[in-house]
């Protein structure tokens, strides 16, 4: 479409030119006879008008014949380049059409291959992904049941060992606490038995050594001695 | 002026029950123009107090109000020895105790007797706020304690 446009303007541009031609042709035929007649006056005499109007307007004519000619060469020729550009316009609007429209089905037709190699292979692609994706799926279930597996045994182990330890923990408090009731027991049975095996002297005597061994130590000085008796 | 009492007392109880009659005295003194002391000294108080007082105030120039508060300060001012024995003692041995304390320490010193039998026998004594042990349980004691394992062992084999 382009290409039509400026041939017109070409053509139009031609005439404009042509008939610019034809208007400085009759501008200088013009300022000839002008010149013909301003150096007649001096030869009016000699010189018939007439003729020289009959000369003139031949000459005019003939120049306007020439003028004519060459604008009909011209646009002739402006005419053949116009067709000739309009037919090798349209070849090559033709030629680009046909290049674009075979690209156009070439890229349509490798598309549409394409496209059906795709769609064709759609599911064998979901299937081996998902075959993939189950598999990552199972083998991270395995691991998480593993180690969920791992944890519960070890926190159970570990509840075990703890149990275990507080039960000897407590086994060892009461044999512990055992043993302290069984050295109580004694202790109060054998003071018991000394208590009633000392008799009211004896006793007096034992404060008696108990005292001199106070005083032997100066707990009755002021400032006595602050050891225990040993 | 005051030994008299002080040497006749022994322990805490002595004390108490002398200045409690020594009260009694005191509120007598200004009933019925003097007689009511009298009366007290007949009978509200112990023979041999009673004795000791008369024979005070029988000296001349004694102020009697003056003498028993100057008798109450002195007893009160007496310093307590603790001691913790396994037994009931008998006034013999309390007099015995006291009677070496006073000799060791000095005659202004008071007796303050407790019982328990868990000493087992000897004394524990808390003089001037420090705290002794003589007593037959600190020997028993440490020796149970010695053989602590020893006996648990034996135990542990006759089961």
């Amino acid at each position: 479409m382009i290409n039509i446009d400026q041939s017109l303007i070409y053509i139009i541009f031609l005439l404009l030119a042509a008939l610019v031609l034809l208007l400085v042709g009759l501008v200088i035929a013009y300022l000839r006879l002008l010149t013909k007649l301003t150096s007649s006056k001096s030869e009016k005499l000699t010189v018939d008008p007439r003729n020289l109007l009959i000369q003139a307007q031949t000459k005019g004519q003939k120049i306007l014949e020439e003028a004519y000619t060459k604008a009909r060469e011209i646009l002739a020729r402006s005419d053949d380049f116009s067709k000739d550009q309009e037919v090798k316009i349209s070849e090559e609007l033709k030629k680009s059409t046909n290049i674009y429209v075979n690209k156009y089905q070439d890229i349509l037709e490798k598309t549409q291959e394409e496209s059906i190699k795709i769609l064709q292979n759609i599911p064998e692609d979901i299937k081996a992904l998902f075959l993939k994706e189950i598999g990552e799926v199972r083998k991270n279930l395995i691991q998480e049941v593993e180690k969920v597996e791992k944890d519960a045994r070890q926190i159970v182990l570990d509840a075990y060992q703890k149990a275990e330890a507080d039960v000897e923990k407590y086994k060892l408090e009461r044999m512990r606490q055992v043993d302290e009731s069984i050295i109580l027991i004694l202790k109060d049975v054998a003071r018991k038995v000394l208590s009633k095996e000392i008799n009211k002297e004896e006793h007096e005597k034992l404060v008696m050594k108990a005292l001199e061994e106070a005083k032997r130590q100066r707990v009755f000085n002021k400032q006595g001695d602050l050891n225990q008796p040993s | 002026m005051y030994e008299v009492f002080i040497d006749r007392i022994k322990t805490n109880e002595d004390k108490e029950r002398l200045l409690e009659e020594i009260e009694v005295l005191l509120t007598g003194i200004y009933e019925d123009k003097g007689y009511a002391l009298d009366s007290l000294l007949q009978t509200g108080v112990r023979s041999w107090v009673s004795s000791y007082i008369r024979e005070e105030f029988s000296k001349s120039g004694v102020n009697r109000e003056s003498f028993l508060r100057g008798l109450e300060k002195e007893l009160r001012g007496l310093k307590d020895v603790y001691l913790t024995i396994a037994f009931e003692p008998t006034q013999d041995q309390i007099d015995t105790m006291a009677s070496f304390l006073k000799q060791e320490i000095g005659s202004s010193i008071i007796l303050n007797l407790s019982y328990d039998p868990q000493i087992i026998g000897g004394v524990q004594i808390i003089y001037e706020g420090l705290f002794r042990d003589f007593s037959f349980n600190r020997i028993f004691e440490k020796e149970f304690e010695e053989d602590r394992e020893e006996i648990l062992k034996k135990l542990a084999q006759n089961e």
